[in-house]
């Protein structure tokens, strides 16, 4: 019967190429799903362990004395080996920011007081002016800030060419540039940042302060241990440190939730394929409705017909199985080296796809199957 | 003795309402060779497909050997269809797009001969039909003429025991269908039975015995 099968199948060419495409649209989406997946996930994991891994933020451990950090000496934690940057940062709550002292248009912000070089710890990208300069911030005391890409275009402030002024709770504050946030913390783009060596921050009613520190990649653990210790010998049970994560648990729950969602995109792939399979099979029965009558006449029983059918959209299947891996993983490929990134393709997926197409053939061949299986051969010779 | 074939008092009716045959009796014997004749509308194809069990009365009974082949399953009557009768049709009906020998073996298939078996087997009766040169030309590149001896091929290949020919020659010239009817001629030599339908007298005149229909049954 496998020999019958295969002439079949030779018979039109044609039409049996296109059969077989639904299988190998179908694998090939699911491959390059998947591959893509597991290219992209590694990417995204890595380039999270890269900044991750680098991040080590300090919080006092009561949430009554949030004020605990704001006067540590962070040139101690500076000093530590393997801290390459520290920045304090106090949030405060939001306020009414406007362009006008009055009658203006208000807009909530966060006031943000950091600390000095708090551009390179975020390791932010000045878009438009430039940062304060710390040395005449510390002199003159005034009341600058600069505002992040989010914060500037609520407030309208798109079109900035150089210094101006905005009204923070009736407050002057000169804004002399726009910032965006690198991805360290994206928040600082929703936020106005001010020095601290202009602040008073008892007048401002006070807040929530941290401190981060960017150390060296796998010096995070070692880091957040003794920091607490650094920053008060005697309590450091009033910090946390939040050492980085463990690459591979966060690579993990990367992968299993990307490839979670993907692979329900490649199912609904394959469900097109399985019905384009039905379809195109559908119609070739139909076709050879004289050549089924024939077999039938010859002594084929019903089940000889449903096998012979079954056995073409399985072969189809798995022949489609086995080119659509091979598209799918030059997409991977071709993808990966277009964006200079690692393609990552399981072994298992040659196999597996071959195993799928030859499911997704079988499946497909069910319907065409019965509906051959069902022909007369007195009707199937009458009709010529 | 029993004889080959046996139809008792056999009717078909189509849709409920159509009547193809009515009762119809008649008796062929092993080796026989008969023309079934009759105009249009008397029933000569659903007849033979009563008789090649491709198709089963509405009323009254077929018998093969003996047998009542109304008590038999979907099974046996495709079993019976595979072993013991081989059908030439006059349209042909065979695989456009395989060649001569592959069109022959399709009718081994169904009998489950294995592969090994198959080649002799079809290159001899293709060579009894006089086709062994165009063997493995592509069938829709043969003329009516070949087909036919294709078909011929295909039946007799198969060794079966009852050869039902519906209108064998109706599509093909003098020539051609000398050739055919010789070929179907020398297997009915080698024992086969042979129902032959046809309108064609002359053809009908190569038989042993003539059996005619008219609307309303059987006449002789």
């Amino acid at each position: 019967m496998f020999d019958e099968t295969l002439r079949s199948l030779r018979e039109r060419p044609a039409r049996t190429m296109l059969t077989a495409l639904g299988s190998v649209l179908g694998v090939a989406t699911v491959v390059a799903i998947v591959g893509l997946s597991a290219t992209a996930s590694n990417q995204v994991s890595l380039r999270f362990d890269e900044i991750l891994s680098t991040k080590v933020v300090v919080e006092p451990a009561s949430a009554f004395e949030p004020e605990r950090l704001q006067d540590v000496n962070l040139d101690e934690v500076r000093a530590i080996n393997g801290v390459n940057d520290v920045v304090r940062y106090t949030t405060l709550d939001q306020r009414l920011a406007s362009l006008r002292p009055t009658q203006g248009r208000e807009v909530s912000v966060r006031p943000v007081v950091v600390s000095d070089r708090f551009e390179e710890a975020f390791d932010i990208e000045v878009l438009k002016g430039r940062i304060w300069e710390h040395d005449l911030v510390r002199r003159t005391g005034g009341a600058v800030a600069v505002m992040g890409e989010t914060a500037a275009l609520e407030m309208d402030l798109g079109g900035f060419d150089g210094p101006f002024q905005i009204w923070v709770d009736g407050a002057p504050v000169t804004v002399v540039g726009l910032i965006k946030a690198g991805e360290v913390d994206e928040r600082l783009n929703g936020w106005v940042m001010m020095p601290e060596a202009s602040m008073d921050l008892e007048a401002w009613g006070g807040g929530s302060t941290s401190i981060l520190v960017r150390v060296s990649p796998g010096a995070g653990e070692g880091v957040a241990e003794v920091l607490p210790y650094v920053l008060d010998p005697e309590s450091p049970q009033s910090f946390v440190a939040l050492a980085p994560p463990e690459p591979e648990v966060l690579r993990a729950n990367i992968e299993s939730d990307t490839r979670l969602a993907f692979l329900a995109a490649g199912a609904i792939a394959l469900g097109v394929g399985a019905v384009a399979i039905a379809s195109a099979t559908l119609t070739s029965v139909v076709e050879r409705t004289e050549q089924f009558g024939i077999r039938r006449a010859f002594g084929a029983r019903r089940s000889d017909i449903a096998r012979l059918v079954l056995m073409e959209t399985t072969v189809l299947g798995a022949a489609g199985g086995a080119v659509g891996c091979l598209l799918g993983l030059t997409g991977v490929l071709a993808f990966s080296i277009a964006l200079r990134w690692v393609p990552v393709a399981d072994p298992v997926l040659i196999p597996l796809a071959i195993a799928i197409g030859t499911g997704v053939g079988a499946f497909a061949g069910l319907a065409p199957a019965i509906k051959a299986a069902m022909i007369e051969p007195v009707a199937a010779l009458r009709r010529i | 003795m029993k004889p080959m074939l046996e139809c008792r008092n056999v009717s078909r009716v189509y849709l409920g309402n159509v009547t193809a045959l009515q009762g119809v009796n008649l008796r062929i014997e092993e080796g026989e060779y008969v023309a079934l004749m009759g105009p249009s509308g008397s029933g000569k194809t659903t007849l033979v497909n009563l008789l090649g069990l491709l198709d089963t009365p509405t009323e009254g009974s077929v018998w093969h050997l003996g047998a009542d082949t109304g008590t038999w399953s979907e099974t046996v009557r495709s079993q019976r269809r595979a072993f013991t009768i081989s059908f030439i049709f006059q349209a042909f009906h065979l695989f456009e797009d395989r060649t001569v020998r592959e069109n022959v073996e399709v009718g081994l298939v169904h009998q489950r001969v294995p592969p090994e078996v198959r080649a002799p087997r079809v290159e001899d009766a293709v060579g009894r039909v006089d086709l062994q040169h165009r063997i493995d030309a592509v069938a829709r590149t043969l003329s009516g003429g070949e087909q036919q001896r294709t078909a011929v091929a295909r039946a007799i290949a198969r060794r079966p025991r009852i050869l039902i020919c519906d209108e064998p020659v109706g599509n093909l010239d003098e020539d051609n269908a000398s050739n055919v009817l010789d070929s179907i001629e020398s297997a009915h030599k080698e024992g086969l039975t042979v129902v032959m339908v046809t309108h064609d007298p002359r053809v009908a005149a190569r038989s042993q015995r003539i059996i005619s229909l008219s609307p309303v049954g059987m006449k002789r």
